[in-house]
């Protein structure tokens, strides 16, 4: 059967897209069929990972939205951009880059039905054995939308007080619409903190589990988003954490 | 005043002249009426209509001056011409009777020439006064009229000039004002790019005037609000109405998880209602309203019942498949009143019957109700087209009404699925 998973973080720049699209990475290389939607439409960004330039995206979440086309025809196959053959096979549906779009979504909003509606054809139609949800960050009915109907909630989150906060919110109103599993990771860990307390801690702070701690990584900062981790440091540490990681969200 | 002759009423007592006056009018043509005795008031002057008044100021009691201000505050009577009949003496008397509405006097002894001069002028002035009555009285008359016409092409721009006719789909309404206009409505319009068709059938409690007013406002909020992309439920989620998990795919199932056009149901019924209870509440309108929201490309209609007479899904044969039961209350009603949506499946072949409850409360001469027993044996039959259910329906309310006059507005609606599309 199918999962969908919902990675979300209360606050911005907290490596949500990064890890969504490494996640994803390690599921299709496992043979898995993935798919990646980005509904944060408002400030789209996961396509970059992929190397997909403005030009590249033919379709977007935003023609489904607007009934132009089907969901599935706004999907795009990634597998072979990335930098090594995988197994599996990794699809994105991503959101326009273009501004009129962006404007175009604040001014009008759109039906949040045909989000759900969406993620159900769009399974169907491309035979995913996984979905992942790259959300808008903070709270808003998109997102409820998203944490309500998946399978299982990746909240992520940096080792900082306001990320310490806005999680909380998260996690409760996650509570709240009875998410079946819920999981934490803490990423941008300064590597002078010692990790198996800062996971602790936070796994008190929530009563949640911790799916992994992340360290900074130079090799993280240096990538800047130009490519898939996983892919190009096979064999570094912050990789194995992330495989962790995906491990968990599949039980 | 007939035959250009006119209805000269005198007023006075027993005097000789009185009489003497009288007979030269109905020697010279008119047709005078002589009142020589009291009691007088205004009822009785009503009941005799003159067409001038000609009054003594000796009548025995009678304060003439009083007579003529209750004449003036009359509206039946006011303008009718009065000449007063005096003796020489009087002349004080009569200065206040002109400065209190009459319009002239003759004093004793009466000439006959000056008499019948005087009459005939006047009886010129009242025929004048009562034509620019009767053509201010035309005119008004006119105005209500021409605006009631106003106010049935504007009602009509209420109602959609032309169906959507969604590929596969037969849709088809009847709309037959009591009146010039009606509480009662239809709506069909397309959501969600095309995705979705709305469809309506409300009946706003009362009739004519009022009730197309508030039908005006439901209609517009009904189907602004339903283009309106925010959710009501966002505070649901966060206030306990959990969806339903664990049981089927365990995801996106449960109904309180919105799916396409959902939103825009809940959002069109409920912020109707919240607005106009809380707007209009001292008003006690309501309307009763169905919403149906159906996907074109399977058949599934999710809808609210608020209140109204349940539709009929029906079957190829007529066979009733499904009531469509109430969901919650009348439009208007309650305040934050919860509206549920519920759903079901037309197939290849069904109809959906929507209608108002002139329908089944229209009567027969002997004041008897079609009934909903009758209605569902006439719907009871083959179906061979959405407007042809709606003809069939039409001739049988219109051949039991026998001519009897129509109480209530008669609106109906029938969707009809004849055929799957490619998508």
């Amino acid at each position: 059967m199918s999962k969908v998973i919902a990675v979300h973080s209360f606050r911005g720049g907290t490596g949500k897209s990064n890890t969504t699209a490494n996640v994803a990475t390690v599921l299709a290389a496992e043979g898995k069929r993935v798919g990646i939607i980005d509904t944060d439409i408002s400030s789209p960004g996961i396509h970059v990972l992929f190397g997909l330039q403005e030009d590249d995206i033919r379709s977007s979440l935003n023609d489904y939205l607007w009934g132009k086309c089907q969901i599935e025809d706004a999907a795009q196959e990634v597998t072979a951009r990335l930098s090594s053959p995988i197994r599996g096979n990794l699809y994105l549906v991503p959101s326009s880059m273009k501004p009129g779009d962006i404007a175009r979504v604040l001014r009008e909003g759109y039906d949040v039905g045909l989000l759900s509606d969406g993620y159900q054809r769009l399974i169907s139609a491309l035979k995913l054995d996984v979905l992942m949800i790259d959300t808008h960050p903070g709270l808003n009915e998109e997102t409820l939308l998203s944490i309500a109907i998946s399978d299982a909630l990746v909240i992520i989150m940096r080792p900082d007080s306001q990320d310490y906060q806005g999680t909380a919110v998260t996690v409760e109103v996650a509570r709240k619409l009875d998410v079946q599993r819920l999981l934490l990771v803490v990423n941008k860990v300064p590597t002078s903190f010692n990790l198996a307390e800062v996971k602790a801690r936070v796994e008190k702070t929530y009563d949640c589990e911790v799916a992994g701690i992340l360290p900074h990584s130079d090799e993280m900062m240096t990538l800047a988003s130009s490519g898939i981790f996983v892919l190009r440091y096979p064999a570094h540490p912050v990789t194995a954490v992330l495989k962790q990681i995906a491990a968990r969200v599949m039980e | 005043m007939e035959n250009g002759r006119g209805r000269p009423v005198i007023l006075g007592g027993t005097q000789a002249y009185l009489q003497k006056l009288s007979d030269h009018l109905e020697n010279s043509g008119y047709t005078p009426v002589l009142c020589a005795e009291g009691p007088w008031s205004l009822d009785r002057l009503k009941s005799e209509l003159p067409d001038l008044l000609l009054i003594d100021l000796r009548t025995p009691d009678l304060d003439v001056p009083w007579l003529l201000g209750q004449i003036c505050a009359d509206d039946a009577l006011r303008g009718t011409p009065v000449i007063v009949l005096a003796q020489y003496d009087d002349l004080a008397a009569v200065e206040l009777c002109l400065a209190v509405g009459a319009e002239d006097y003759l004093l004793a002894p009466f000439s006959a020439t000056l008499l019948l001069a005087q009459v005939r002028d006047y009886l010129r002035v009242a025929r004048r006064r009562q034509d620019a009555r009767a053509r201010a009285k035309q005119d008004e008359l006119q105005k209500i009229e021409h605006d009631l016409q106003v106010a049935r092409r504007i009602q009509a721009g209420f109602l959609p000039t032309e169906l959507p006719q969604p590929p596969g789909w037969e849709i088809a309404a009847r709309f037959e004002p009591a009146r010039e206009v009606a509480g009662d409505f239809y709506d069909a319009f397309s959501l969600s790019q095309n995705r979705r068709l709305g469809l309506v059938i409300a009946d706003v409690v009362d009739k004519g005037v009022p009730a197309a007013l508030f039908m005006a406002l439901v209609r517009s909020l009904t189907r602004a609000f339903a283009q309106q992309n925010y959710s009501l439920s966002w505070a649901n989620l966060l206030e306990g109405d959990k969806p339903k998990g664990g049981s089927g795919s365990g995801r996106g199932q449960g109904r309180s998880i919105p799916s396409t056009g959902t939103n825009a149901l809940k959002n069109a019924v409920q912020l109707t209602n919240n607005y106009i209870a809380n707007n209009h509440g001292d008003m006690n309108m309501f309307a009763t309203l169905f919403f149906g929201m159906l996907d074109p490309a399977n058949g599934q209609l999710a809808y609210i019942n608020a209140g109204h007479n349940p539709p009929y899904l029906l079957g190829p044969d007529g066979s009733v498949k499904a009531t469509l039961k109430g969901t919650g209350p009348a439009v208007g009603m309650f305040a934050d009143a919860e509206f549920h949506i519920e759903f079901a499946q037309l197939n290849l072949g069904d109809t959906l019957y929507a209608y108002t409850d002139g329908v089944t409360e229209a009567r027969d001469p002997s004041r008897g109700f079609f009934t909903e027993k009758r209605l569902r044996s006439v719907l009871g039959q083959p179906i061979e087209s959405a407007a042809g259910l709606l003809d069939r329906v039409q001739d049988s309310v219109r051949v039991f009404m026998a001519g009897a006059a129509q109480f209530d507005d008669i609106t109906m609606l029938a969707v009809r699925y004849v055929a799957t599309t490619a998508i």
